[in-house]
């Protein structure tokens, strides 16, 4: 009758540490992952370099729209037209609304300029300008 | 007593191997997910729009302060006209044709090295067929000459 509970006992304990292990482990990876995936999202540019460019804090909440080098505007890999994406801004405008503009280094400036005139109109007060580090010394 | 500690040992070994294998296993997955997660990490530029209206340049204040060394300008404002014709982009400051995008970077400097860069606001004009790239070019390097006032022009601008 004792020596069963004392195997079951040794059991459980012996199998607990491990169990955290993977645990915490598969914990980790789903974080590493969800975050990858958030990343991966955007869509690849040719970003612009920029000296003066420094790291990103992404606030949360913030608005990120793509421009492309033919100038098509793209809110999560979804491309929309002018008016969506004004109207999406609109939305999310307001106080402490941002908005992240990554623009392909050959997009016309003509598509980016109405996303800084939606801007004033939508009350959104910080924008990021995606960039790339510039690879030599600053100019 | 030793006989079943033997057999018991010979169970657990293998109960002992497998999950430090996984835990192996689990952490070389993580480290290749993050490895191959991607280049370097993209860096913004911020803009803060500080007026409604940032697109209209200052134009009556600051001429005062003008150093004697660039008379060359008003420097009410510095406009820096971009315009694409073909396949190179003309810089023009204020009214004055510049020798491409190196020229302003230069001008720029210069003109911050004259003490200009807190008076003196930047406006850039770009056309619409100016490649984004070259206008954050220009932007960049009026950040990093020390200019506190760069704006984008979001509308006809008046100029002084």
């Amino acid at each position: 009758m004792k020596t069963p509970a004392r195997v079951r006992d040794r059991g459980v304990r012996s199998a607990m540490t491990p169990l955290i292990d993977v645990v915490f482990i598969l914990l980790i990876f789903f974080l590493v992952a969800s975050h990858v995936s958030r990343t991966e999202d955007r869509l690849p540019v040719e970003l612009p370099e920029a000296a003066t460019a420094g790291d990103d804090t992404d606030p949360p909440g913030r608005l990120a729209v793509t421009v492309d080098a033919a100038g098509t505007y793209y809110l999560d890999d979804e491309p929309l037209e002018t008016e969506q994406v004004v109207a999406a801004m609109t939305v999310n405008g307001g106080d402490g609304a941002s908005l992240l503009i990554r623009a392909d280094r050959d997009a016309p400036f003509g598509k980016v300029r109405p996303l800084l005139t939606a801007c004033l109109e939508a009350g959104i007060a910080e924008v990021d300008i995606a960039a790339d580090a510039v690879a030599g010394a600053a100019p | 007593m030793k006989l079943r500690r033997r057999d018991r040992s010979a169970a657990a070994d293998v109960d002992r191997a497998l999950t430090p294998l996984i835990d192996v296993v689990f952490l070389l997955l993580i480290f290749f997910v993050c490895a191959g997660s991607g280049g370097p990490a993209e860096e913004v530029l911020g803009l803060a729009f500080a007026e409604p209206t940032p697109a209209e340049p200052e134009t009556a204040a600051a001429s005062a302060d003008a150093p004697p060394a660039v008379e060359e300008f008003d420097l009410g404002s510095l406009t820096v006209e971009l315009r694409r014709e073909g396949d190179v982009t003309v810089a023009v400051a204020n009214d004055v044709e510049r020798a491409g995008l190196d020229a302003i970077g230069t001008l720029l400097r210069e003109l911050a090295d004259a003490g200009a860069a807190a008076d003196v606001p930047v406006v850039i004009d770009a056309g619409d067929a100016v490649p984004t790239g070259e206008v954050i070019n220009v932007f960049d390097a009026a950040v990093a000459a020390g200019f506190t006032t760069v704006n984008f022009a979001t509308g006809e601008i008046k100029r002084p």
